[in-house]
């Protein structure tokens, strides 16, 4: 029987885009901001491509009924899949919590206790994974709408002053470019939703709204990119978060010092990516757990903790790799089974022609 | 029962976990100095900084303010002076509404760099605070701090310089220090306890100051970097005294290919719509049609020659403030590689200023 999921792929599409785009507004930039926009542009369009081109197979993979038959802990291998996706979500909830709470602390004059935030974090993200994805992805496009008005504010109040001369000149453009795709190519555990939760009767309408959210993802990232290097010019470089400090400078009309309104929009945005990725953690450690145990939503956060820690040990650098491998061996160990059950199907039937009498 | 018990049990929950956010507990705005502006001074040896905090009465208006303080610290660090400074009183400061950032004498002639490397950090400072250089020590700011009026003055300069500034300021993140220091212009403020105005602007190179410009070469360098539309002249022709102002003044730039490599064409246009014209002879504020077009050749040449002028002070082997380069770079990147390595880029002969002033 067909799976049938009460996910509209638009808002799933949303939720992904927002997740994504976060990187963009929070992640602090002090490797990134100090190669010109140029390289990150191109780099963008390069990661995206390849983002898209590796995930497409598993969107595609994952429309078929065995995949639910996987995700339900059933069949051949199931559970060393649900494994390799508890893992990347885990990690990927760790690492956003601790890139959260960084933020807040960088940009409040007085920050919360580190165990508070976690803990206060950690019961949003739980009730989110009570309440279900599908009910917080419909505060999605809420969510949308403010960065919208966030992006626009920062554009409009930045305006006056952009510089053509800010801009860098390309002086290794290939050798920049191709270190800009090094540093900046990672796979996210929520791309990973787009075959979770796709129509199994058209699989092929999750590759093109995955191409879509890539594609609207990268773009808002070469804009920032190019906001920032015009306005900002070297000074860019030697800023943490350059994006924030784009905010301070910011004004229209007789509105000034208007940060506090980004800064709000951009950790809700931050807090719905968090809700998200331990909802779906929620989602495929269900499976792992005894029966007795799989009601108890609150055993969820013990991933959760173990990702927060490795968040805050890992260099960034080393935790987005190790992330990357995750979703990786996630999306792969889904293709390669699928694969073998549709070779078995395949031998089955050809046997069967083989057994008929003459 | 039992899921209300449950119901009951979260709902308590929520609400202890609330009462520990950080809102509850903030420093309310009573026990905080509003810093207005931050004054940095070298003496040789140490920096002297001061934190301006004016001090308004609860039935004030938003624009006034009853006095002004002066809370000082020194210490051989800038980050300590400033540490020092905030330790003289017992209020938290608040930097949320300072906008001016002041460099006294001897920190503008030797420690620029190193007070923008400092203000520019992100937790030191707004990076929108404007920059200001000035002919003052610490001792001459707390004499100041000292008058009645200068509460009022300094919003007034906030007022006049910030929100409704005929020039446009210059930021902190304007002046990036890279590795040979700060290339950029600085103005320069003059302040008394009842004035507040920029009577110069001074062109800094590898973070000592180079050049300072007064009256006409003051405008003609602001429009250079953007931050002014607009010249106020008062010239000689043929005798006369003319006033005039030019509206909508902005300088073209394009490289064109010349005999000895490219050079940068600079084309100054503008429109004069109001001119007032007097001979020693006649009274002053005459109106004189005179020839337009040979008034419009004469006025075209002599902003042609001060604009030449101003941009050969700042495009030189010790910086380019105005990063003419830029278009250079963009014309052709090799060249502008091996010319900047050769040593062959900032020659005076690569840039030609021409004038092209419309007389209505």
């Amino acid at each position: 029987m067909p799976h049938k999921t009460t996910v509209s792929l638009r808002q799933l599409g949303c939720g992904v885009f927002l997740c994504l785009i976060c990187e963009s507004l929070i992640r602090p930039m002090a490797g990134g901001a100090a190669l010109p926009a140029y390289s990150r542009v191109m780099a963008g369009v390069l990661c995206g491509f390849a983002v898209w081109f590796l995930l497409r197979w598993f969107c595609r993979a994952a429309g078929r009924e065995e995949f639910v038959a996987l995700l339900s802990g059933r069949g051949r291998g199931s559970r060393l899949t649900l494994l390799l996706l508890a893992v990347s979500f885990s990690l990927g909830t760790g690492r956003s919590l601790e890139q959260t709470e960084t933020f807040y602390r960088y940009v409040s004059a007085e920050g919360l206790a580190l165990g508070v935030f976690l803990l206060l974090a950690l019961a949003v993200c739980l009730y989110a994974a009570k309440i279900g994805l599908e009910s917080l992805l419909r505060t999605g496009s809420i969510l949308f709408a403010l960065f919208a008005l966030s992006a626009l504010l920062l554009a409009a109040g930045n305006a006056p002053a952009m510089r053509l001369e800010h801009l860098q000149i390309p002086q290794e453009p290939v050798r920049d470019i191709l270190e800009s795709c090094v540093k900046g190519f990672h796979l996210t555990p929520e791309l990973l939703f787009f075959g979770l939760y796709a129509h199994t009767a058209c699989p092929s309408k999750s590759e093109g709204i995955l191409a879509r959210v890539l594609a609207g993802a990268v773009a808002v990232d070469i804009l920032l990119a190019c906001l920032t290097e015009l306005v900002l010019g070297p000074f860019g470089a030697m800023q943490i978060q350059p994006l924030h400090t784009l905010a301070r400078i910011g004004g229209i009309s007789v509105f000034r010092r208007i940060d506090a309104i980004h800064v709000a929009i951009w950790l809700l945005i931050s807090l719905f990516r968090t809700a998200l990725l331990c909802a779906g953690l929620s989602k495929v450690l269900r499976p792992l757990l005894p029966e007795r145990l799989r009601e108890m939503t609150w055993l969820t956060a013990l991933p959760v903790l173990a990702g927060c820690w490795f968040a805050y040990l890992c260099p960034i650098g080393q935790l987005l790799w190790l992330q990357t491998i995750a979703v990786m061996a996630s999306a792969f160990t889904v293709v390669f089974l699928l694969w073998l059950s549709k070779k078995k199907g395949e031998n089955r039937c050809s046997g069967n022609i083989n057994e008929q009498p003459l | 029962m039992l899921w209300q018990h449950k119901r009951a049990a979260a709902v308590i929950l929520a609400a202890f976990l609330l009462l520990s956010l950080s809102g509850c507990g903030g420093v309310p705005l009573g026990r905080r100095a509003i810093v207005k502006a931050i004054f940095v001074d070298w003496t040789g040896s140490r920096f002297e900084t001061g934190l301006l905090v004016l001090d308004s009465a609860p039935s004030a208006d938003a624009e006034q303010a009853s006095s002004a303080s002066l809370y000082c610290g020194a210490a051989q660090e800038l980050s300590a002076a400033v540490v020092q400074a905030e330790q003289q009183q017992d209020r938290t400061p608040f930097y949320g509404q300072n906008q001016l950032l002041i460099l006294g004498k001897g920190a503008a002639e030797s420690k620029a760099d190193a007070v923008l490397q400092y203000f520019g950090t992100e937790q030191a400072g707004r990076p929108g605070m404007a920059v200001f250089v000035s002919e003052m020590t610490t001792d001459t700011m707390k004499e100041l701090t000292q008058a009645d009026s200068f509460a009022s003055t300094i919003l007034q300069l906030e007022k006049e310089i910030l929100e409704q500034p005929a020039v446009e300021p210059v930021m902190v993140y304007e002046l990036p220090v890279g590795e040979d220091g700060v290339n950029g212009c600085i103005p320069r403020l003059a302040l008394t306890d009842a004035d507040a105005s920029l009577d110069a602007l001074v062109l800094y190179a590898g973070s000592e100051p180079q050049t300072v410009w007064e009256g006409q070469e003051m405008q003609l360098a602001q429009l250079m970097a953007g931050h002014a539309n607009r010249l106020n002249c008062l010239r000689e022709y043929d005798g006369r005294t003319v006033r005039f102002t030019v509206d909508s003044a902005h300088i073209q730039r394009q490289v064109e290919r010349g005999e000895d490599g490219p050079c940068l064409h600079l084309v100054l246009t503008g429109t004069v719509r109001w001119l007032s014209a007097s001979r020693a002879d006649q009274q002053p504020g005459i109106s004189q049609t005179g020839s337009r077009q040979s008034l419009s050749q004469q006025i075209s040449q002599t902003l042609a020659a001060d604009l030449q002028a101003v941009v050969q002070d700042a495009w030189n082997e010790k910086g380019d403030a105005f990063r003419l380069g830029w278009w250079f770079a963009v014309w052709d990147t090799v060249w502008y590689n091996r010319a900047l390595q050769d040593g062959t880029l900032r020659q005076p002969e690569r840039i030609e200023v021409e004038a092209q002033i419309a007389v209505l």
